[in-house]
């Protein structure tokens, strides 16, 4: 049983090892060529997004995370939990929605022009379509991140801790500045890491805006040049930035449990605010709620309901059905994986096991782009070979049994999302004390019978999130959807990519209301834990 | 045939030893214990034979039949040993009769039920079977773990520190009740606990571990007047061992001159407190540097003249020494304990 989970575990990790195995082939002329020309500009444009969605995400979240846990204001049980939203809408989402917002023929430069009678060429109107736009829209739907860390880091500071530097003399921003954000700065950095990792991995977004890096370049490295060495090469370099941001960030969370300095965490008391402050307070959330949040939502309802006529067609629900069925079977699929290599990471207690499972968790850093390629390679390499063997011996031809099916698209996501299952998973198991497993044992349960009869009954919970969380990351899924969907199948997402690329921004809005609305669920769970939390 | 024989097991942890060379042996019906402070190896001896730990040496043989040897290691799941954990492991997402049922797989459902029915009247918990665990209290739910492991008749019962999670009072009472029944359904158990009274109120037989070793698997009474090992002679009940030196058939100490059967050398002589009397007329001369109300007697320390302390015991209506007082004392010892050095 355990060769065969370290086997299951093998293939999840194969597409990464595929990938990573392109740092080590003799570069060719294409690479050369990528290298002399536009490798520059990925790795220049990469870096400025990395840094720019870093820092507005810092200061979104910081700000947002200490107004919402240390201070009082009207609205601030509101905000705890309302802030989290923009968690569900997909970074390229967010941008058609400002792209349609902001462009010329959209409602503020229509407003502007009429206020002022100005006609087109008459004023400056910023390019939402640029650099500093992808920095700001995936700021505003990445800062939870930041947030949801900082907050937590924030709420296990004691009150002791924040007292004893008040009775030092120092106001609620020295102590902010000299005692809350030292605490929190592991957990802020651990924040800032996911941001970065996502940023990278953001395909959407920056290919809709025309902005170089590395993501769009692998992507037409594969597609436009079909040079897959190259695209291979290209995603190896982006694997290495993207693995030092996860050993950053795993690294961070070890740093932050040794930074809770006292047990008694009851925040009794926050900073009441005044007038001046107060008033900026509750501007800073309002506003980061509206355009985070209700901004998208609100316009991509109205668009939704302006082309209701065309947008619920017969197509549309072929669409959805195709993202739910897809949805729904890697969610019970990676979740069913999960559960088993959970299981055995608890049953089997060697080093070398849990190593390897630990490996598998790798895909949630990998890019989706990334493991397209990582996925693709193998599979249509073993296509081949199975139906070069077939047309001989038999005289028929197979095609291409794994990478031209669906199966391909639920094998990428296994590797991408399996982290996040896992992590469900154990979770869950760890509620389950091991006495539990021994006295199952001990009135004569074999170790599936355990599983069945006491661990999965146990962590029902557990496992509906994952499910959950796993079915909507899957519907919200981009690049490696876009790259190895079978011919004419498409999903919600897909659409929402080619109407919007189509500049049919309108007709996009159904596919992308239907996403938005998937996401809002398990966001909506986590703001109820939140905010009963956070009233208690 | 004994029901339950280990023979020469040795238990490891990569180069740390858990256990060393025990053996015993029990009869059907019979309550053993495993009694030791913490980290002596009594827990991990009792999960070895559940099955749990992995024998380094040695052979465990349950109703004559071998369950771990050299080469065999029957799993938990197939050895008929019933298990009371420390926490109770009860089931939460169970009721109380399904905690109790689920052990009982086989066999029709008619006489599981009554199985469960009768348990839950034997631990007087009938009305509480559609419950959960967490809505009983502590003793409560220790007498469900207690008729969940015994349902499906299991050969041996193995309870670990079964009533350490409970308060002082409840504890002794229950410790009582469970021998009762464990009496009644004619179960031989094995009890690991670090608590001597419990020990004594449950246990036919007891093992003192100490140290990785099963130092003596004997009945309490021999425990405590014929400790095969100093330690047991100072763990079990009250006492001190005082230098003596054997010369010809007598024992020289601080108590003087007394006959012995035994081998010349200098050994330790174990000294109850029942041993030594206040008498006026006695020859052994103290200081009193202690005493300790005990209810119905005074236990007092008393610094003999070469300045060893011993202590004894004295009735509130005998003696009424106070600190610093000269006393002298008599002892009375049939059948001297000393240990070799």
């Amino acid at each position: 049983m355990r060769f065969s989970l370290s086997l299951l575990v093998l293939i999840i990790i194969l597409p990464i090892l595929v990938i990573l195995a392109y740092l080590f082939t003799p570069s060719s002329a294409v690479w050369q060529h990528l290298y002399d020309t536009v490798l520059g500009t990925y790795v220049t444009q990469s870096a400025i997004l990395m840094v720019g969605v870093g820092f507005g995400s810092l200061v979104l979240g910081i700000t947002s995370a200490w107004l919402t846990t240390l201070c009082d204001f009207p609205l601030r049980r509101f905000f705890t939990w309302s802030l989290l939203l923009p968690m569900a809408i997909p970074a390229y989402i967010i941008a058609y929605t400002y792209t349609g917002f902001l462009d010329f023929a959209g409602p503020v430069q229509t407003v502007l022009r009429e206020l002022f009678n100005w006609s087109y060429g008459d004023y400056w109107f910023p390019e939402v379509r640029s650099l500093t736009g992808a920095v700001i829209m995936l700021s505003l739907v990445l800062y939870p991140y930041v947030y949801l860390l900082a907050r937590s880091a924030f709420l296990s500071q004691a009150d002791s801790v924040l007292e004893a530097s008040q009775s030092l003399g120092l106001s609620p921003w020295q102590s902010f500045k000299r005692v809350s954000l030292p605490l929190a700065r592991p957990a802020i950095i651990a924040g800032l890491s996911l941001v970065m990792m996502e940023t990278l991995a953001d395909f959407g977004t920056v290919q809709y805006f025309g902005v170089d890096t590395f993501t769009t370049g692998i992507y037409r490295t594969w597609f436009g040049l079909d040079e897959n060495s190259a695209a291979g090469q290209l995603s190896a370099i982006l694997l290495i930035f993207v693995f030092t941001l996860m050993i950053l960030e795993r690294w961070s969370r070890q740093q932050a449990r040794y930074h809770q300095t006292s047990q008694r965490v009851q925040h009794s008391k926050r900073y009441t605010l005044k007038s001046g402050s107060l008033f900026s307070a509750l501007l800073f959330c309002s506003l980061l709620l509206l355009f985070s949040f209700l901004i998208p939502v609100i316009l991509l309802s109205h668009w939704a309901w302006l082309t209701m006529d065309q947008a619920f067609d017969t197509e549309f629900l072929t669409l959805a059905g195709n993202s739910l069925l897809l949805a729904a079977i890697t969610a019970i699929t990676v979740v069913s994986i999960a559960v088993l290599l959970g299981y055995g990471l608890r049953i089997y207690k060697q080093k070398n096991f849990a190593f390897l499972v630990r490996l598998s968790t790798l895909g949630y850093a990998t890019p989706g782009v990334v493991v397209a390629v990582g996925v693709m390679i193998p599979l249509s390499w073993i296509d081949h070979r199975v139906d070069a063997f077939m047309d001989a011996t038999f005289g028929i031809s197979t095609g291409l049994l794994l990478s031209g099916t669906i199966f391909i698209l639920i094998f990428a996501y296994t590797v991408r999302f399996m982290s996040v299952a896992l992590q469900s998973v154990e979770s869950g198991l760890s509620k389950v004390r091991p006495s539990l497993d021994q006295a199952a044992q001990t009135l004569g349960c074999q170790p599936r019978q355990v599983l069945t009869r006491i661990h999965i009954p146990i962590m029902q919970g557990s496992l509906l999130t994952a499910l959950l969380i796993v079915f909507v990351d899957v519907m919200k899924e981009l690049p490696a959807t876009l790259i190895l969907r079978p011919f004419n199948f498409n999903t919600l997402a897909i659409r929402a990519y080619e109407l919007a690329s189509d500049e049919r921004l309108m007709e996009a809005a159904s596919s992308a209301l239907a996403i938005v609305a998937t996401g809002l669920i398990p966001v909506l769970i986590l703001s109820y834990s939140i905010s009963k939390q956070a009233r208690s | 045939m004994s029901q339950l024989q280990l023979q020469d097991i040795s238990i490891a942890y990569g180069s740390t030893q858990i256990i060393q060379h025990a053996s015993l042996s029990m009869q059907a019906g019979e309550i053993g214990c495993f009694l030791g402070a913490s980290g002596c190896g009594k827990t991990t001896l009792l999960r070895a034979i559940a099955g749990f730990e992995t024998p380094t040496s040695g052979q465990i043989s349950l109703a004559g039949n071998v369950i771990s040897a050299e080469k065999t290691h029957i799993a938990p799941e197939k050895r008929h040993i019933g298990m009371v954990f420390q926490d109770f492991a009860l089931f939460p997402h169970l009721t109380i009769e399904d905690n109790i049922g689920f052990g009982l797989q086989k066999g029709r459902k008619k006489d599981r039920l009554a199985r469960i029915q009768y348990l839950l009247e034997m631990i007087e918990l009938t009305e509480y079977a559609k419950q959960y665990p967490h809505q009983l209290s502590g003793g409560q739910q220790q007498r469900i773990a207690l008729a969940r492991a015994l349902a499906p008749k299991p050969q041996l019962l193995l309870l670990d520190e079964p009533f350490s999670s409970l308060d002082t009072e409840t504890r002794t009472t229950l410790a009582a009740d469970v021998r009762q029944l464990l009496k009644k359904e004619q179960m031989t158990a094995i009890l690991v606990t670090h608590d001597q009274n419990e020990a004594f109120t449950m246990a036919d037989q007891i093992g003192v571990l100490h140290n990785a070793k099963l130092l003596q698997w004997d009945s309490c009474y021999e425990l405590y007047h014929q400790p095969k090992h100093a330690y047991i002679a100072t763990f079990i009940g009250e006492g001190i061992l005082l230098p003596a030196t054997i010369k010809q058939r007598n024992i020289y100490s601080a108590l003087g001159e007394m006959g012995i059967d035994h081998e010349d050398g200098d050994v330790d002589l174990l000294v109850r407190p029942e041993h030594l009397q206040f008498n006026p007329q006695g020859s052994i001369k103290g200081v009193v540097t202690g005493k300790r109300f005990q209810g119905h007697e005074y236990l007092y320390q008393l610094e003999l003249t070469d300045g060893v302390t011993v202590e004894a015991h004295a009735a509130i209506d005998q003696i009424h020494a106070e600190l610093d007082e000269h006393v002298c004392l008599s002892v009375r010892m049939n059948d001297p304990i000393v240990f070799s050095r």
